[in-house]
């Protein structure tokens, strides 16, 4: 089944063109990761899939389930399983962890008339959840992301996608300033979470994180728009020429 | 109506605890000072003078002008006392904490409500009394209280003003050395008028710990003054109020270090609705003779609405080397970020918003009032957003 069909989108931020006519098809059971240089695009890409208001979408389209994403507001696209990991989680003071969970996983189940998830199977899946990310569980209790380290805050977004079970998962530089234990312990969870329903999108700067998380598909991001696509041995390649490689080539 | 007219009708009483005469004249003085009509500057003192011309009852003339519970009944350690029936030596004590202190040319609503109130409540903590000591203000009368407790008592006191009519009150409490006081204030009542002042003197290695928690209501203003009188003497006050559409709060700290060693520490965080206006003043004195002081005061505020006024100025005064002093004040918007990411794991705007709100209030938010301060914040952001749940 089709869940991503992003089509020839452009892409501004403050006046400026980030993308120029990135094309992308993402299955059910796939995971993608599209790698590329500093002020390539991956990040307005990931932004621009979750609805952030700063990004502006001047062509193109992005179809997700079938339905057309651009229409859609940053709240409903969660609702209908869409979950960005963000690169720099925002820190909320004063409302802890499970709170903010248990009103996300309700707000959900509401837009999706379900019924809400009880007190105490909530509790149990988060602390499910915290254990296969090898965290202690008063982390539940923290503000949302106070304090955390680099680390933390991004285990903090993997628990929440093992809590939230979206369709499709952007992981924007998950692994960026973890260690090789952490990397391994989130590349564990991300793993835990994938099936032949759901879809991953893994935007990274490193192949390291690929030998745990191995991809179905590779895309080379430039300029804006994907230049390269293969399997994992691409990300092998670029590692060791490096993306000039692919600009002389 | 002026002040000098309220107070020829006022009717003659003998207080033993006030010179009603200087007070009287204090009051004239003060009312034309430079020090109050710069304190008054965001909120028209007038106000509060003509709802002392429509007051029902001098506190004189009722039995429970506050109305106090002593967690688990009667207790020993806690003593009550109108002040007109105080022994002479207590007398002695409340005259002097009173016109040392709460008699000003800087409060002069203080003169006015003890020249009105005729009466008042001296409170005696001798010993550490098992239970919180709780008062509500709930009537619309003038009301002094003076609270002494001796030096290494432990006290918990909760204190609410309710009245929704105009009322002014003002709370004099004396710390003696090593005594530690928790006190868990809230004006929450959309009170047509109403003036408090609590004043707090802290002895030697003596700790007062505040949650003060307030609303906006049609005219308030909250005056606090702490001295820090003993060395390592300390007070942390953590506030947070939240002032709805049409409302007006009103707020001024002065911490003053008079000793060596001494700590302060302020945090206040406030939210303007609609067309509110808040003000926040928070002064830090250190004192010549206060080497060693470490004071901080940071206040932040969030103006939710284009319509929100907000004044907030942090002030320092120090007179000696060797002090650690931080203040800092803001005013601003909800963090779009923040919003963005909220929504994104399926919140609503609004209800990404509220929590927001919600939590930047409760990061000051605790002790015994907690749960019902949280909710009162939460029904009037609920108000401000009506699609709120």
């Amino acid at each position: 089944m089709r869940l991503l069909e992003v089509d020839d989108l452009h892409v501004t931020v403050a006046g400026q063109q980030i993308l120029t006519g990135l094309s992308l098809s993402i299955d059910a059971g796939e995971v993608h990761a599209i790698m590329g240089p500093n002020g390539s695009g991956k990040s307005t890409l990931a932004n621009v899939l979750a609805g952030h208001p700063g990004y502006e979408i001047t062509s193109g389209s992005i179809r997700y389930k079938d339905i057309q994403l651009e229409d859609l507001k940053v709240e409903e696209r969660a609702h209908l399983g869409l979950f960005l990991a963000f690169q720099y989680p925002v820190e909320i003071p004063g409302v802890s962890n499970m709170e903010f969970m248990k009103a996300a996983l309700d707000a959900q189940a509401k837009a999706r008339n379900e019924e809400p998830m009880s007190a105490i199977e909530f509790m149990k899946a988060a602390r499910s959840a915290a254990q296969q990310l090898d965290l202690n569980p008063d982390f539940l209790k923290r503000g949302v992301n106070e304090g955390f380290s680099g680390g933390e805050k991004k285990r903090n977004e993997i628990l929440q996608l093992l809590l939230l079970q979206p369709t499709l998962a952007v992981l924007d530089e998950t692994d960026s300033g973890l260690d090789i234990d952490a990397i391994q312990t989130v590349s564990a969870g991300i793993n835990r979470f994938r099936n032949a329903d759901n879809g991953v999108l893994l935007i990274t700067h490193y192949q390291r994180l690929l030998d745990y998380i191995v991809p179905d598909v590779v895309h080379v991001l430039a300029n804006g728009r994907i230049i390269r696509s293969g399997d994992k041995s691409l990300a092998v390649t670029l590692e060791e020429k490096g993306y000039t490689w692919l600009s002389a080539s | 109506m002026n002040a000098a007219e309220i107070l020829n009708d006022l009717p003659s009483r003998d207080m033993a605890w006030l010179n009603s005469a200087e007070a009287a004249e204090r009051l004239s003085m003060s009312l034309v000072s430079g020090v109050v009509k710069e304190q008054w500057k965001y909120t028209p003192i007038k106000g509060f003078i003509d709802g002392f011309n429509h007051l029902p009852t001098p506190v004189g003339e009722m039995a429970n002008p506050v109305t106090i519970v002593i967690g688990g009944g009667e207790q020993p350690q806690i003593k009550l006392t109108p002040f007109s029936d105080a022994a002479a030596e207590d007398l002695d004590y409340i005259r002097d904490v009173l016109h040392r202190g709460i008699f000003s040319e800087r409060y002069p609503l203080a003169d006015l409500t003890a020249l009105s109130a005729g009466n008042g409540l001296f409170i005696q903590v001798s010993d550490t009394p098992e239970h919180p000591l709780i008062m509500d203000f709930s009537e619309t009368v003038c009301t002094p209280v003076v609270i002494s407790v001796s030096a290494n008592v432990h006290l918990e006191l909760m204190e609410t003003a309710s009245a929704v009519g105009f009322h002014t009150q003002f709370i004099r409490l004396d710390l003696g050395e090593h005594a530690v006081v928790h006190h868990a204030r809230s004006a929450m009542a959309n009170a047509v008028g109403h003036w408090s002042l609590l004043q707090a003197s802290i002895a030697q290695s003596a700790s007062y710990f505040v949650q003060s928690y307030a609303s906006g209501a049609e005219r308030r203003r909250i005056d606090t003054q702490i001295f820090l009188h003993g060395r390592g003497a300390s007070v942390e006050i953590d506030g947070a109020y939240l002032v709805e559409n049409g409302c007006h709060l009103d707020q001024q700290t002065i911490i003053e270090h008079q000793a060596a060693d001494t700590f302060s520490k302020q945090r206040f965080h406030g939210i303007g609705l609609g067309k509110s206006k808040t003000t926040f003043n928070g002064r830090i004195h250190i004192h010549r003779n206060a080497p060693g002081s470490d004071a901080a005061l940071t206040n932040k505020n969030l103006a939710l609405d284009p319509q929100t006024t907000i004044n907030t100025k942090p002030e320092l005064e120090i007179y000696t080397d060797d002090v650690k002093c931080s203040h800092g004040a803001t005013v601003g918007q909800l963090s779009e970020d923040a919003v963005f990411y909220l929504r994104s794991r399926g919140l609503s705007d609004e209800g990404a918003r509220a929590m927001l709100a919600t939590a930047f209030l409760k990061t000051c938010v605790h002790g015994p009032l907690a749960d019902i301060v949280e909710q009162r914040f939460l029904e009037a952001l609920s108000r401000h957003s009506p699609g709120l749940e």
